[in-house]
């Protein structure tokens, strides 16, 4: 019995930390490895659009302005209320 | 062929003069090849930038002289480098007793370094290095000085470290060369992460994943071949934390010397390192002494204070050349810190976010350090580090007590030092200026994977995840390259072409053509690193920046030929705002004003007299001296 939850638990540990190490690997590839990857136009299609639709999903929570920027933005709010 | 073995001979001196050094104060008793051969290399960069400084200083930064220190560093340090074979035969060791597997992961690490190595002579200086940080390395190899670079006045107050080196080179050979010894900086680097690795008990799995780690970081590989330094105060950084490592440990005279000069080095190659670097060495150096050694006498915090006392002195030493230098260029030596006569300008107290995105930032870290694409974040550190972690974490555990010890300090000071930046610059995310802590955390993911492997029929399904985590980062990043193989003849034979030159080459080389030695060129942007370097001395500095106020805008193209300047350059992507300040200006009487480009990205006009009676007020003139000096017109 021991030895039976012990394996469980490894592979509860297994799966956990590969799904971890995965989702890494798939957003690092999104942001950093595939925007300069040479053979890109080489991959399916439906590559291409997965990755495309997952690099707009994720570019809000990773991108704000620059602070001068942000203050134009506001700037030019600022006066169309006007 | 001239770069490499040009960026070769000055490696080896540098090499040799560290070993002389270390030879000199018996700073001895190497664990590793890679602690020796990263110290040493590291030790004499650090000695012959400081040298250079003075030579800078007292106008006499000369081919001759340069070349008598390099030729006397190797005369005198090459009788002691006989371990150099054995320190290469351990690490092809070390590949060889790998199996096939990884021997593919060895092989590909090492076709990725060497692209990066043909980038940083192929690919032209861009973004900041264009601006200042291969520009006044130019200046100074061309008017055998050190001086403030005329357009980047107050910002020339920084420490000065790679940007010595790069200006040495530049004397010697060529831009290519200067951009070429970053990428060995880069391996020195490496060098030292794979020694931190060794003081954990790593072996060879866990340090090919490190090098994967390290060289498929954005935050570090884009500043290998871009002409800026940050690999430079990376690696001494990462130096600097592993002799406080072994100074905790060893409690040596030595270690804590090392340690000094390494923090005091990475203090003056990076300011940023200051806050996060200074924190992580000094836990290092005391966390050891709350169990008091065997071989200490009954005053151990006496002893602490006496070694912590060295470690100051070494470090001020260490910086020394940089106080001396601002103090006589300047007359600040605490620039652009702390300012004695008067009211200067504090730079370096940057925001670059409004508190509402820092807040969220902050809260997203460190996420936010992997995946970020913040403005002038300017890369990420591997998802790698973060992805493996936890493995480390886990199985680190099961090290034995010593090297266990060891890897929790290291992270601990990892943990500390980015803390300690994100309480005194919340604002800032860039990761390059933290680089030497972010790389801290590779060693505990490293031993995670170590300890993964070790396990024959346990983990399978996490050791397949891990290994082709590795093979897929390595080949991305091996493809993200492989087209700068057919530039590299190109760049080494000198022929020119738009890869040695950046898009702002192309506007600068028409001045270059249009205007004569000594000529004064105003330029409204930041990019100057293709101009000629007599152009570079005699451009727009501290004296013109009453040239900004727009105010006196109707006298404005009198008050610019007072002044001296013959041409006036728009970099309009940063600059168009002067641009109607310009057209809508008076023009005096006698003076045409030519517009001779109209570009989408400048506009270079020409002031000519229609007569010569009337001369300027100030000119552009070379001395007896190379360098050229903006002067009073003598009638």
């Amino acid at each position: 019995m021991n030895t039976e939850k012990t394996g469980k638990k490894t592979f509860i540990f297994e799966l956990a930390v590969s799904a971890w190490i995965v989702l890494h690997l798939f957003f690092w590839f999104v942001l950093n490895g595939y925007p300069d990857l040479s053979f890109k136009n080489q991959l399916p299609f439906f590559m291409h659009s997965t990755v495309e639709k997952a690099h707009d999903t994720i570019w809000p929570y990773v991108w704000r302005p620059y602070i001068w920027s942000e203050n134009s933005i506001k700037e030019n709010k600022d006066e169309k209320k006007k | 062929m001239t770069i490499i073995f040009y960026t070769l001979f000055y490696t080896f001196s540098c090499f040799c003069f560290g070993v002389l050094i270390l030879r000199i104060f018996r700073l001895q008793a190497w664990r590793t090849s890679s602690a020796q051969l990263s110290t040493s290399f590291l030790l004499g960069q650090g000695v012959l930038s400081s040298i250079w400084i003075f030579l800078g200083l007292s106008s006499l930064f000369k081919v001759s002289f340069i070349m008598t220190i390099l030729v006397a560093a190797v005369a005198g340090g090459i009788f002691f480098i006989s371990d150099v074979q054995n320190h290469i035969k351990n690490l092809l060791q070390h590949i060889k007793e790998s199996p096939i597997a990884w021997k593919l992961l060895w092989l590909l690490t090492a076709v990725l370094i060497v692209l990066f190595g043909i980038k940083s002579i192929a690919a032209p200086p861009t973004g900041d290095a264009e601006a200042f940080y291969m520009v006044l390395p130019k200046i100074m190899a061309s008017a055998e000085r050190l001086m403030p670079q005329p357009n980047y006045y107050e910002f020339s107050q920084i420490g000065l470290f790679g940007e010595m080196h790069y200006a040495a080179l530049m004397a010697l050979s060529s831009q290519q060369a200067a951009k070429l010894f970053s990428w060995i900086t880069a391996l020195a680097l490496a060098a030292i992460l794979i020694a931190l690795c060794d003081e954990a008990g790593i072996r060879h799995r866990g340090k090919i994943a490190a090098l994967i780690m390290l060289f498929s970081s954005s935050t570090f590989t884009n500043y290998i071949f871009d002409g800026k330094v940050d690999v430079f105060g990376g690696a001494l950084g990462l130096a600097a934390y592993l002799w406080a490592l072994k100074a905790g440990e060893e409690q040596r005279p030595g270690a804590y010397a090392l340690a000094g000069l390494f923090t005091g080095f990475a203090a003056i190659s990076k300011f940023s390192n200051i806050p996060v670097v200074i924190p992580g060495v000094l836990l290092l150096m005391i966390w050891p002494h709350g169990s008091i050694s065997k071989t200490w006498d009954q005053h151990p915090y006496r002893k602490l204070m006496a070694a912590l006392m060295l470690f100051g002195f070494c470090a001020f030493l260490s910086m020394l050349p940089h106080f001396i230098k601002n103090y006589l260029l300047y007359g600040e030596p605490f620039a652009p810190f702390l300012f004695l006569k008067g009211v200067g300008n504090h730079w370096t107290d940057q925001v670059w976010f409004s508190p509402e995105t820092a807040k969220y930032i902050l809260k997203t870290y460190p996420f936010a350090l992997v995946f970020g694409q913040y403005p002038m974040q300017g890369g990420n550190i591997s998802a790698l580090v973060l992805a493996f972690l936890p493995i480390g974490m886990f199985l680190g555990r099961n090290l034995p007590l010593p090297e266990y010890r060891r890897i929790f300090r290291i992270t601990i000071a990892a943990f500390t030092g980015v803390v300690t930046w994100i309480i005194v610059r919340p604002a800032v995310i860039s990761p390059r200026y933290i680089l030497a802590t972010l790389l801290l955390f590779i060693p505990m993911a490293a031993t995670g994977i170590e300890r993964l492997f070790l396990y024959t029929s346990r983990y399978r399904l996490l050791k397949g995840v891990t290994y082709g985590g590795l093979l897929f980062v390595l080949v991305c990043s091996i493809f993200q390259s492989n087209f700068l193989i057919r530039k590299f003849s190109d760049s080494l034979s000198g022929n020119i072409d738009h890869w040695k030159e950046s898009g702002y080459c192309g506007m600068l080389s028409l001045v270059n053509e249009k205007t004569v030695p000594g000529d004064r060129v105003f330029l409204a942007g930041y990019y100057a690193q293709c101009l000629r370097p007599d152009l570079l001395q005699c451009m727009n500095g501290n004296e013109d920046a009453s040239l900004y106020d727009m105010t006196l805008k109707d006298n404005y193209w009198e008050r610019m030929y007072q002044r001296g300047f013959i041409y006036v350059l728009v970099q309009k992507a940063s600059h168009a705002w002067i641009l109607p300040y310009l057209s809508d200006a008076t023009i005096p009487d006698g003076l045409d004003i030519i517009r001779i480009y109209d570009e989408p990205g400048y506009i270079l006009y020409k002031m000519t007299l229609r007569n010569n009676s009337r001369l300027p007020m100030y000119t552009c003139r070379q001395g007896n001296t190379p360098a050229w000096e903006v002067v009073k017109f003598k009638n």
